[in-house]
């Protein structure tokens, strides 16, 4: 099911564009079969589907991680077009962001424009304090250590942190360690924030902190979750990703709402929009017993 | 808790917050060597390098028996050291096994001990920037660094493996060796997918080979 026509891309060029990425792992997994997307500049983003969708994979491809690999001949994989049902070799970059290929040539400062936040922050924070952490990013793009310092200074203060610069990151509670991941990735001045399921593990209170936090954040944010009702709130498009492919893509809440489309690929309606359903239906069989009314 | 990471120093006293750690490796290494230098039937001399690391200890104030705790950690360390080393030594001939065997604990007991002493009087993060002031081999340092952050880590996921099998273990006996070998492989395992997860992360973010840390 594609809903295109109703899905709010800008008619500017895409800032991120994914065109016909395929992915296979090691294990011969075909994890991507020819995903298509584009994403303009300011839209939040909203990836779901089941486990095993490929949400995760297709993050990776965003800043050339997953690719790079197989360069490196850590994995082998195909990242071709797809022809009948073969891969074929690609010859060419299958993600663009902000206009740039991302590829061997420009992987630097696709990553730069990539800012991508794990979903363990223990795979992200490998510093041993925080500020070092967040500082890492920005020393690797070339800025000096006071520079960096003050960068870090300043995105550890927008997620509420700064004083947990000198702390191990290990001392932090989960939430905290999640901020401070994201304080990391905006320290590198992102195009795109690629987020894998940002909300998994946290508290009720800390959930809600990081949503307001992710909201008041501009940008492209491309967010990969199960939280549906975080979706609701931060993202008008979603796309909804099974088997490696895009089975939908349009405004939210028609995706969200249609609870056949959901179940049928291992998702269920969020619990608002399920009583508003449910409400709705009360009042239309109220409606159609007049003076039955209690 | 300490403000500065890494393992917890075992004093704050002045001399450990006045003297660069770049002085106290560099000390602690030529008193190493002194100790290795001094010849294996010298007990005076030996003696006189043990008093002159008691009275380091006296004046940091660390207390002898976190050192000794520690120190009984190395124990078998030294012990096999010593004797495989006695074993092979020329000396043997001349001083015997045993005296030989002594001599040798009691130099690799010395330069333990400065060793400890010195990871106990600093931050293991300050002794990190010491040896990357030193010119150590950038890898050997980055190597430790990054150990001393996720080892904290690999305990909190060895206990929950641990927990998790005691969880399905219902009689009351130690750990069968089986056992304790596959909950070793096992987080060998999930080391080595960490480190790949870590690696993603810290490409993710402009890594290009070059540990950049902001004390340089």
């Amino acid at each position: 099911m594609k809903i295109d026509a109703r899905a709010p891309k800008a008619s500017l060029a895409p800032s991120v564009r994914v065109s016909r990425l395929e992915y296979t792992y090691p294990d011969g997994r075909h994890a991507l079969r020819g995903i298509d997307l584009a994403i303009a500049a300011e839209e939040s983003v909203a990836l779901v589907g089941p486990n095993g969708a490929g949400k995760s994979t297709l993050l990776l491809h965003l800043n050339g991680i997953l690719p790079g690999k197989a360069r490196r001949g850590v994995f082998t994989h195909s990242h071709g077009l797809e022809a009948g049902s073969r891969p074929i070799a690609r010859s060419g970059p299958a993600v663009w962001i902000d206009g740039l290929p991302v590829d061997d040539r420009n992987l630097r400062e696709a990553r730069r424009k990539v800012g991508l936040l794990f979903q363990d922050p223990d795979d992200q924070l490998f510093c041993n304090t925080v500020l070092e952490d967040v500082a890492f990013g920005p020393r690797n793009l070339g800025m000096t250590a006071d520079q960096s310092r003050r960068r870090a200074l300043d995105c550890l203060a927008r997620v509420g942190l700064t004083e947990a610069a000198d702390r191990p990151p290990h001392h932090l509670s989960f939430g905290e360690r999640r901020r401070v991941g994201l304080a990391g990735v905006l320290a590198c001045d992102p195009v795109v924030l690629a987020l894998d399921e940002p909300t998994a593990n946290l508290d009720p209170r800390a959930r809600r902190r990081f949503i307001e936090l992710l909201g008041g954040i501009s940008g492209i944010k491309l967010i990969a979750t199960h939280d549906l009702e975080m979706v609701l709130e931060l993202c008008p498009r979603t796309v909804l990703l099974d088997g490696g492919k895009v089975v939908a893509d349009g405004p939210t809440r028609s995706i969200l709402d249609d609870a056949v489309l959901l179940e049928k690929h291992g998702l269920e309606r969020p619990l608002s929009l399920e009583l508003r359903a449910r409400f709705a239906e009360e009042r239309r069989a109220w409606g159609e017993a007049p003076g039955d009314t209690p | 808790m300490s403000s500065e990471p890494g393992i917890a120093p075992l004093t704050s006293s002045w001399p450990s917050r006045l003297i660069d750690p770049r002085a106290a490796i560099a000390l602690a290494t030529l008193y190493v060597v002194a100790v290795v230098a001094v010849p294996l039937a010298w007990w005076r001399t030996l003696g006189g390098l043990a008093l002159g690391l008691a009275f380091v200890i006296g004046v940091l104030g660390i207390t002898p028996r976190a050192i000794l705790g520690r120190w009984m950690g190395l124990l078998l360390v030294v012990a096999f050291i010593s004797g495989t080393a006695a074993f092979a030594s020329a000396e043997r001939a001349r001083l015997g096994l045993i005296p030989t065997a002594l001599a040798m604990a009691a130099k690799s007991a010395l330069a333990a001990a400065t060793m400890l002493t010195l990871t106990s009087a600093y931050p293991f993060i300050r002794l990190l920037a010491g040896l990357r002031g030193l010119h150590a081999p950038g890898l050997f340092v980055d190597s430790l660094y990054f150990m001393e952050r996720f080892r904290y880590l690999l305990v909190d996921e060895l206990d929950r493996m641990m927990i998790a099998r005691r969880a399905r273990t219902f009689r009351r006996s130690s750990l069968a060796w089986g056992l304790l070998t596959g909950l070793l492989g096992g987080l060998f395992l999930r080391t080595l997918e960490r480190s790949l997860r870590v690696h993603d992360a810290m490409l993710s973010r402009g890594w290009t080979g070059e540990l950049k840390v902001l004390d340089e």
